[in-house]
C-alpha cells in the first residue's frame, strides 16, 4: 500500500515551526526606569550592550568598533503569547532574549561590515504591533543617544517584524532612513489571518468537529481548549494524510467516519474536498516538499502523471494548511483574548466566488466539474455553520494598526512565492499601493521563488520529505545571503540619497544570494482582498 | 562566507566610475522588454505542450512540425536576416506544468510564445504570467476558446482556429438538417474548452437529452468512458458530440465499440485526427461515419498546394506519417513567419502585435476561411467545412468538395462561405 516515508508524518513539528508565540506575559505597567543601555567590554572589537527601555522590554544593541553610523534595527515575527510545552517554547524565554537580527550569521556580517544591530524583545507577545512600535520608537532614541555617531537607521523584520517595521516607517517617517520586509505581514492583520481563518474554520466544518477554532472560552478554560486544538489538527492532518494516501491506492473516497461531511460528499474524494478547501482559503499549492507537480517514476507513465495531477498539489496544501492553521488556533486565541472575544466571521463570506481560475487550473485534481459543484452546494447549504463574532471583540479588533501602503523610505521586501502564513499577496498588496513613478521607485520586491520541480520521491515510489526546504516555500525560509541581500541594498541607499540601486549593486547582489529574482511577478491578492 | 565585498562606499565608487554605458548592457533594464528574444541573428520563440502523457497523442507532433517549417524557412534565409530558433517545453497537457514551463520559456528569454496547446493551459499561462501587463506575445494558441480573441481580456494574445463556439453552431445547423428528431448527447471536456461549445450548441438551438462532463485528463481511468456510455445508452442517446482530446475521444469509441453502442458520432475538429486515434486503438470500423469538421484542407488532399509543400517539409525535416496535427503545424508556424515579416525588420513584441491586428487579414495561410484579425478583435479563423470519416479514414467532404460554413462570435446564422483562398506565395515563404 502507498505511505509515506516516516518523516513525512511529523505533522506536529511542521505545523507548529512557524515564528513562534506567546501569551499573556507582560512585563507590566510602564514604570519610571533608566532606559539607558548597560555596555560592557568590547567583545571582538564590537560593544555590546543591554538594557530595556521604559516599557520594559529588553533590548540589545551592538555596534563595531568600525562603525559606520548605519544601525539595523529588527523586529522579530510573531511569537505565541502563550507557553506551548509541546514544542518547548516558553515565553519568558522569548521575553529575556532579543533576537538582533532572523540569523546570527546575518548578525556577524553585519557587525563586520561596520553595522550596529539592535532590537528588543518588545513588551508583550502575540499581535504586538502598537506596543512594538512604540518601543522601536523608544530604542531609537536610546541608540541615537548612546552613540552620537548614529546617522542612518534602516529598520527591517520578519513576518509580523515586517508589519511592525512598515508601521512604524508609515507612522514616523523622520526616524528611520530606510525599510527592509522580509516575509512580510501587511495591509491590516484580518487579512493577513483571514486564509488561515478559514481553512481552520473548514477543517472544523468538514471533517473535525471537535476543534474550537473560535470564540475561545475566557481564562485557564480557553487555553485548554487551544491546547486541545492543536492536539486535535495533529492527529487530524495525520488522518487525512492516510486517507489522501489510501485513495491513491484503492481509487475510493476515505472519509474519516467522524467528518460531518461525510454524508453529503462521501462520493466525493477526500484529496478533491481538501484541496478545494486550500484553494478557497488561499494556501498555496506548493509547499517545502511538494511541487505541485511531479510525480514517481518515468515521465508520462501512469504513476508519475497520476501522482502529479491528483495528489501533489492536495499534499502540498495540507504540508502548507496545516502549518497555517496551527498559526491560526493561537493567533485567533491570543487575538480574541486582546479583542475581548471573538473578532473573526465568515458569515458573509462567499467562498465559491474566490474559485475562478482556480477550477481551471485544478480541474481534474478537484474531480471534474460535478464534483466541484457538489462541494460548491454543500458549502452553501445550512449544514455548514458559520462562525459569528461579538460586536465589542469586533469593534476592538478594529482598531489594530493598519497600514496605508505609503512608502517614506527605500524599501525592500524580501518574499517567497509559496508561504502559506504570509501569502505572497500581501506583497502585491503593497506593489499595487504604489501608484506613481516615484512611489515605485522606493520599492523593490526580492521574490524568492521555487524551482518548477522538486519533490523528492524514494527508490519504491513515496514522497520523501525528509530533505530540506525547497527554496521559495515555508514560512521565513530564506538564507543568510538571501536576508543580507536585503540589507545589502538598503545600506546603499539609504547612502544615495534613498535611491536603491538599479545597476551594478543589485546585480551583484542578485548573483551572491541565488534564488531570488527581481521579474515581474503577481502574486495572487489574498483571498481577503478579493472578497471584500 | 562567500559574499561580495560590502563596503557600499567602495560599491558605489566604483559604479560612478564605471562606465554609464557598461552598466547599462550588464543590468538589464526592466522597462525595455519589448525586443527581448531578437538579436539581429536569430528570434528566440517558445511553446508548452504535452509531449508526453495521455494527452499527448497527436498534439505531440504539433510543436515539431512548427519547427520542420521554421527550419525550411532559415534554410531559405531566415526573415529580414533572422533565423528563427523554436524552444519546446513538455507541459504534460498539466495546467500547473504550462505555467511552468512557460515561465521558463521567459526565463530563456522568449520573444514570444507561439501555438501553446490547451484551453485551460493558455488561461492560467495568461493570468500567472501576467502576459496583460507584461506585453509577452502568445500568438496562435491551439486551442479554439473563443475568450481568447477578446481583446481587451486578452491584448496580447491571438487565436488562430475557429472557435469551439462556431464549431458547435456548425455542427448544429448539420444536426437539425441531418438528424431531426434524434436524441442529442454531448460528452465534453469540463472547462472552458467544452464550457464553450455548449454555448455554441445552445445558440444553435440543440436540445440536448445528455450532458457528460468530463475532468481533463480522467479519461485514463478505463470506469470512466464506461459511466460514459452507459449513460448515453440508456438515455438513447443517437447523436453524440464530442467536445474533447483525442485520448477521451479514444476513450469513448473504443468503450463504444465494447458495448455495442453506434450512435452518430460528431467530434470536434481537434479530437478527430485518424492517425492519432488509430495509434489509440481505435480502428476504421470504429471511426466509419464519423463527423467531423476542419478549416484546413485534409491531410490527405494532396492536390492541395499547401498540404503538398507541407508534405515536403516534412519529409525533409521531420518524422513520422503526415497527418492534421502536422498540417496543424505547419501552417501555425507559417502564420507566425507571417506575421514576423509583416512587423518589419524592427521587430519588437508591441510591433509585432500592431502587424497581426492590422496585417492578420491578409496573411496567407492553408486555411479554407480568413483570418478576421483586426485592431479590435484577435479571433482567428471564422469558419469549418465538414467532412465523414469513411472506413479507410479519410475525410470526405460532406457534399464530395470542401464546403466552408462561417459564422460570428454572436448570434449571427451559419452560412455557406465565399472567401477564395489567395494563391500560395512563392515556396511558402512570407513574402
Amino acid at each position: 500500500m502507498f505511505t509515506f516515508t516516516k518523516n513525512q508524518t511529523k505533522f506536529a513539528s511542521v505545523l507548529l515551526s512557524v515564528a513562534l508565540v506567546t501569551f499573556g506575559v507582560s512585563a507590566g505597567p510602564a514604570q519610571a526606569i533608566d532606559n539607558r543601555p548597560a555596555c560592557g567590554p568590547d567583545l571582538d572589537g564590537v560593544t555590546v550592550c543591554e538594557g530595556a527601555t521604559t516599557d520594559g522590554a529588553k533590548y540589545a544593541i551592538q555596534v563595531p568598533e568600525d562603525f559606520n553610523g548605519t544601525v539595523f534595527l529588527y523586529s522579530h515575527g510573531y511569537q505565541y503569547s502563550v507557553d506551548v510545552p509541546p514544542l518547548g517554547y516558553s515565553t519568558a524565554t522569548s521575553l529575556d532574549n532579543p533576537a538582533l537580527s532572523p540569523d546570527v550569521m546575518v548578525t556577524e556580517t553585519l557587525l563586520a561590515q561596520g553595522y550596529a544591530v539592535a532590537a528588543s524583545t518588545f513588551p508583550v507577545l502575540g499581535w504586538n504591533t502598537a506596543e512594538a512600535v512604540k518601543t522601536n520608537v523608544e530604542l531609537i532614541g536610546v541608540v541615537k543617544k548612546a552613540f552620537k555617531d548614529t546617522k542612518k537607521v534602516i529598520a527591517w523584520g520578519n513576518s509580523l517584524g515586517a508589519y511592525i517595521t512598515q508601521a512604524l516607517a508609515e507612522k514616523y517617517p523622520k526616524l528611520i532612513d530606510g525599510s527592509g520586509l522580509m516575509c512580510p505581514a501587511l495591509g491590516d492583520v484580518n487579512a493577513v489571518i483571514t486564509g488561515a481563518g478559514d481553512f481552520l474554520w473548514a477543517l472544523k466544518t468538514f471533517f473535525e468537529p471537535r476543534l474550537t477554532g473560535h470564540a475561545y472560552a475566557a481564562g485557564a478554560a480557553g487555553l485548554t481548549q487551544a491546547y486541545t486544538d492543536l492536539g486535535l489538527l495533529q492527529a487530524l492532518g495525520e488522518t487525512l494524510q492516510t486517507a489522501v494516501a489510501t485513495e491513491l491506492v484503492l481509487g475510493t473516497p476515505q472519509w474519516p467516519a467522524t467528518a460531518p461531511a461525510r454524508t453529503a460528499l462521501g462520493a466525493i474524494p477526500v484529496r478533491a474536498v481538501l484541496l478545494y478547501l486550500g484553494l478557497m482559503a488561499g494556501i498555496p499549492t506548493r509547499s517545502p516538499h511538494f511541487d505541485g507537480v511531479s510525480g514517481p517514476g518515468v515521465e508520462g507513465s501512469t504513476p508519475e502523471f497520476g501522482f502529479a495531477l491528483t495528489a501533489n498539489p492536495v499534499f502540498a496544501v495540507l504540508q502548507n494548511g496545516f502549518e497555517a492553521a496551527g498559526l491560526a488556533i493561537l493567533a485567533k486565541y491570543d487575538l480574541e483574548v486582546k479583542s475581548g472575544g471573538a473578532f473573526w466571521n465568515n458569515l458573509r463570506t462567499d467562498y465559491a466566488s474566490r474559485m475562478t481560475l482556480e477550477k481551471t487550473v485544478f480541474n481534474a485534481a478537484l474531480g471534474g466539474s460535478d464534483a466541484i459543484a457538489g462541494i460548491e452546494t454543500y458549502l452553501a447549504s445550512f449544514q455548514v455553520p458559520r462562525q459569528a463574532a461579538s460586536a465589542p471583540a469586533a469593534a476592538a479588533f478594529a482598531k489594530q494598526i493598519k497600514h496605508t501602503g505609503k512608502l517614506n523610505h527605500p524599501t525592500v521586501v524580501l518574499a517567497a512565492t509559496e508561504d502559506a502564513i504570509t501569502t505572497d499577496g500581501n506583497t502585491q498588496w503593497l506593489v499595487n499601493k504604489q501608484k506613481t513613478a516615484a512611489a515605485k521607485a522606493k520599492l523593490l520586491v526580492l521574490w524568492n521563488k521555487p524551482a518548477a520541480v522538486y519533490t523528492k520521491f524514494t527508490a519504491a515510489g513515496r514522497p520523501d520529505t525528509s530533505g530540506p526546504k525547497a527554496n521559495g516555500t515555508g514560512h521565513c525560509n530564506f538564507t543568510a545571503d538571501q536576508t543580507l541581500a536585503v540589507a545589502d541594498l538598503l545600506a546603499d541607499a539609504v547612502d544615495n540619497k534613498g535611491k536603491l540601486d538599479t545597476g551594478t549593486l543589485r546585480a551583484n547582489v542578485l548573483e551572491s544570494a541565488p534564488g531570488l529574482s527581481i521579474a515581474p511577478y503577481k502574486g495572487r491578492i489574498q483571498k481577503f482582498y478579493i472578497s471584500r | 562566507m562567500m559574499r561580495l565585498n560590502r563596503s557600499k562606499k567602495a560599491i558605489t565608487l566604483t559604479a560612478l566610475a564605471a562606465s554609464v554605458a557598461l552598466v547599462a548592457t550588464m543590468v538589464p533594464a526592466q522597462a525595455s522588454t519589448d525586443k527581448v528574444g531578437v538579436t539581429s541573428k536569430t528570434i528566440k520563440l517558445g511553446i508548452s505542450q504535452p509531449t508526453t502523457g495521455p494527452a499527448s497523442a497527436g498534439y505531440n507532433k504539433v510543436a515539431p512540425a512548427m519547427n520542420s517549417y521554421f527550419k525550411y524557412v532559415n534554410d531559405n534565409g531566415g526573415i529580414n536576416g533572422r533565423k528563427i530558433e523554436l524552444i519546446i517545453k513538455n507541459d504534460g497537457y498539466v495546467v500547473q506544468r504550462a505555467v511552468n514551463e512557460s515561465a521558463a520559456l521567459v526565463d530563456e528569454g522568449v520573444f514570444a510564445l507561439v501555438g501553446s496547446l490547451g484551453t485551460a493551459n493558455n488561461t492560467a499561462v495568461a493570468e500567472f504570467l501576467d502576459l496583460k501587463s507584461t506585453g509577452l506575445p502568445s500568438l496562435f494558441v491551439n486551442t479554439g476558446f473563443s475568450g481568447f480573441s477578446v481583446k481587451k481580456d486578452y491584448p496580447t494574445m491571438f487565436s488562430l482556429f475557429p472557435s469551439y463556439y462556431m464549431e458547435a453552431k456548425i455542427f448544429s445547423e448539420y444536426i437539425k438538417k441531418n438528424f431531426p428528431g434524434k436524441k442529442v448527447g454531448v460528452i465534453y471536456q469540463a472547462d472552458d474548452f467544452g464550457v464553450d461549445a455548449l454555448a455554441g450548441l445552445a445558440q444553435g438551438g440543440i436540445t440536448l437529452t445528455e450532458k457528460i462532463a468530463y475532468a481533463s485528463l480522467s479519461q485514463g481511468t478505463p470506469s470512466v468512458g464506461q459511466s460514459w456510455i452507459t449513460k448515453l445508452k440508456t438515455a438513447n442517446v443517437e447523436v453524440v458530440i464530442f467536445y474533447g482530446v483525442p485520448s477521451a475521444v479514444a476513450a469513448a469509441l473504443r468503450t463504444a465499440a465494447a458495448l455495442a453502442y453506434k450512435p452518430q458520432w460528431i467530434v470536434t475538429s481537434v479530437g478527430s485526427d485518424y492517425t492519432t486515434l488509430t495509434g489509440l486503438g481505435v480502428t476504421n470500423a470504429m471511426l466509419d461515419g464519423v463527423v467531423t469538421g476542419s478549416f484546413l484542407p485534409a491531410p490527405t488532399d494532396d492536390a492541395d498546394p499547401y498540404v503538398k509543400l507541407f508534405k515536403t517539409i516534412h519529409t525533409k525535416y521531420g518524422t513520422g506519417a503526415f497527418d492534421s496535427n502536422i498540417l496543424t503545424g505547419m501552417n501555425t508556424a507559417m502564420m507566425t513567419a507571417n506575421a514576423i515579416k509583416a512587423a518589419g525588420p524592427n521587430l519588437t513584441r508591441s510591433g509585432l502585435i500592431r502587424a497581426i491586428e492590422t496585417k492578420g487579414r491578409t496573411f496567407a495561410s492553408a486555411s479554407l476561411t480568413p483570418p478576421t484579425y483586426s485592431t479590435t478583435s484577435h479571433a482567428g479563423y471564422a469558419g469549418f467545412w465538414l467532412a465523414q470519416i469513411n472506413s479507410s479514414g479519410v475525410m470526405v467532404p460532406e457534399s464530395g468538395k470542401y464546403k466552408v460554413y462561417t459564422t460570428d462570435a454572436g448570434k449571427g446564422a451559419v452560412k455557406v462561405s465565399t472567401y477564395k483562398r489567395p494563391a500560395m506565395p512563392a515556396k511558402g515563404l512570407p513574402k
